[in-house]
C-alpha cells in the first residue's frame, strides 16, 4: 500500500535539514539577552495601562453567540462531504440539529441578543 | 546622550560561515515599520512600485519587531514617542541596524523646541543618517545601500 | 446662510457679536454664560455640530485667555464662532457636545485652563508627567542652541543665546 521505506527516508531528511538549519543559526545568531525582548510586543507600550474603565457585556454576548454558532458551521462540514453516503437518514439528522440550533437563533434574535446598540 | 552598547555583533563563528552571515544579511534586510510623519509617505514611496526597495531584498516591513533587523526611523520623534521608540528597537534581535530617515530623525529637523526629541541619536545608535525633507526615495535607497555594503562587508 | 451679526447680538444681548476675519459671525459671551449660550446655539438656532475649540493667550490682555468654540449648523450650512475670555477655568461643555471632550483635553494640556465638570481632564498631547503648559506666551520654546558657522558673523557668538531657547545650561521645561 504506502510506501513507508520513502517516507522514512524523507522524514529522516526533513529532520536532518531541520538541525542544520537551526545548528547553523545558533551559530550565527548573536544573543543578547534583554528585559525588554522578554516583554510582549504591544506596539512600543509595554507597561501595563490603565483599563480600569469598562467594558460593554455586548462583546462577550457577541462572542458567545459566535462561538455557539461558528461550532454548528464546522459541524456541517464533515456532513458535507459524506453527504451522498449518508442518504436520506443523514438528512434528517443534520435538518434535525439545524432545527435545534435554529430555535436558538430565533430566540436571540427575537430578543434582541444581536441588535448592537 | 549616547547611548549605552550600540549594535551587538556576533561572537565571530569562523571565516566561512561570517561571510555567509554578512552576505545574507545584507542581501535580505528586512525593515520594521515605524514611519512616524511625512519621511513615512517617502518610505512608502520607496517600498512601492516605482523605487521598489523589493528588489534589494526588503520584500517586507515586518509588523513586529521581533522579525526585523533594521530600523527605519522615518519622521519627527515626540516627547512621548520617544520611550515608545526605545522600546520597539530593545526588542528587535540582534543583529539589528537603524536608518535616521530625515531631518527630523537625525537632528530635530525644523522643530527645534520641547515638543521633539533633537536627533534620535539620542536613543539609539543610528548607523545611516539619510538628510533631507523628505529625502526622495532615492535618497533612502542610497542609504540602505550604503548600509547594505557595510553589512556585506562585515564592517557593521 | 450665516447669522447675521446683527442677529447674533439680539440673541444674545449680553454678548458683542461681530464677524471675523474669516466671514464666520462670532459672539464673545461672559465666561459664566458659555454653557447656556452653547445649548442655545445648539438647540434653538440649530448649529447642531460640533467643529473645532482652541484658545489664544494673550499675556497683555485682562482675562488672558480667549476661548473659541466653533459649530456648524447643517440645516443653514454656516459656521458660527462663541468666544469667551478666561484667567483660568470655564464650565465643560461635554454634556452639550460629547465631541467638546478631546478639545478640552488638549486646550487643558497646552494652556492649562480647566474645565469644570470634564469627564476626564487629563493630559493628551503631552506626556502625562510633564509640567507646565507648553503653548502659553511666556513658555520657553525650548530644544537645543544652535551654531551654525554662517551665523556667527551676523550674530557674533559662538552659541545663539536666545532666552526664549533654553540653551545648554537653562533647566528644560517639563524635567526631560
Amino acid at each position: 500500500m504506502a510506501d513507508y521505506p520513502s517516507l522514512f527516508i524523507y522524514l529522516c531528511l526533513v529532520a536532518a535539514i531541520v538541525a542544520v538549519i537551526v545548528a547553523i543559526s545558533g551559530l550565527l545568531s548573536p544573543s543578547d539577552p534583554s528585559p525588554a525582548k522578554g516583554r510582549p510586543y504591544e506596539c512600543g507600550v509595554s507597561e501595563p495601562v490603565n483599563v480600569e474603565h469598562r467594558w460593554p457585556v455586548r462583546f462577550a454576548l457577541v462572542a458567545m453567540l459566535f462561538l455557539v454558532f461558528d461550532v454548528e458551521a464546522l459541524f456541517f462540514y464533515p456532513w458535507a462531504v459524506l453527504v451522498r453516503e449518508l442518504r436520506w437518514t443523514g438528512i434528517a439528522a443534520i435538518a434535525s440539529f439545524f432545527a435545534v440550533l435554529g430555535a436558538g437563533y430565533i430566540y436571540a434574535r427575537s430578543r434582541g441578543a444581536l441588535r448592537w446598540r | 546622550m549616547v547611548p549605552q552598547g550600540g549594535h551587538v555583533r556576533d561572537a565571530s563563528p569562523g571565516f566561512l560561515l561570517g561571510k555567509l552571515a554578512d552576505w545574507s544579511r545584507e542581501k535580505s534586510l528586512w525593515p520594521a515599520t515605524f514611519g512616524l510623519a511625512c519621511c513615512a509617505i517617502e518610505m512608502m514611496a520607496a517600498s512601492a512600485a516605482s523605487y521598489d526597495i523589493a528588489r534589494f531584498g526588503s520584500e517586507v516591513f515586518r509588523g513586529s519587531p521581533r522579525q526585523a533587523d533594521l530600523l527605519i526611523v522615518s519622521g519627527r520623534v515626540s516627547q512621548k514617542m520617544a520611550p515608545v521608540l526605545r522600546e520597539i528597537y530593545d526588542q528587535m534581535p540582534e543583529p539589528k541596524w537603524v536608518i535616521s530617515m530625515g531631518d527630523c530623525a537625525s537632528c530635530g529637523g525644523v522643530f527645534n523646541n520641547y515638543a521633539l526629541v533633537q536627533g534620535v541619536d539620542k536613543l539609539v545608535p543610528v548607523d545611516v543618517y539619510v538628510p533631507g525633507c523628505p529625502p526622495r526615495p532615492e535618497a533612502l535607497i542610497d542609504g540602505i545601500l550604503k548600509l547594505k555594503a557595510d553589512i556585506g562587508k562585515g564592517l557593521r | 446662510m450665516a447669522l447675521a451679526p446683527e442677529a447674533l447680538q439680539a440673541a444674545f444681548p449680553n454678548g458683542a457679536a461681530g464677524l471675523s476675519a474669516d466671514d464666520i459671525p462670532y459672539i464673545l459671551v461672559p465666561v459664566g454664560d458659555v454653557l447656556d449660550v452653547i445649548q442655545r446655539c445648539r438647540d434653538e438656532l440649530g448649529y447642531s455640530r460640533w467643529i473645532d475649540m482652541t484658545a489664544v493667550d494673550d499675556l497683555e490682555a485682562e482675562p488672558r485667555f480667549e476661548l473659541q468654540y466653533l459649530l456648524y449648523s447643517m440645516t443653514t450650512h454656516s459656521w458660527l464662532r462663541i468666544k469667551t475670555q478666561t484667567n483660568e477655568r470655564v464650565a465643560s461643555v461635554t454634556e452639550i457636545f460629547a465631541g467638546a471632550n478631546w478639545y478640552e483635553r488638549e486646550v487643558f494640556d497646552l494652556f492649562g485652563i480647566e474645565f469644570d465638570g470634564h469627564p476626564n481632564l487629563t493630559r493628551i498631547m503631552m506626556p502625562d508627567d510633564w509640567e507646565g503648559y507648553p503653548l502659553r506666551r511666556d513658555y520657553p520654546i525650548g530644544g537645543e542652541p544652535i551654531d551654525f558657522t554662517v551665523t556667527r558673523e551676523l550674530h557674533g557668538d559662538v552659541t545663539l543665546r536666545d532666552e526664549r531657547i533654553g540653551g545648554a545650561g537653562a533647566p528644560r521645561p517639563g524635567g526631560r
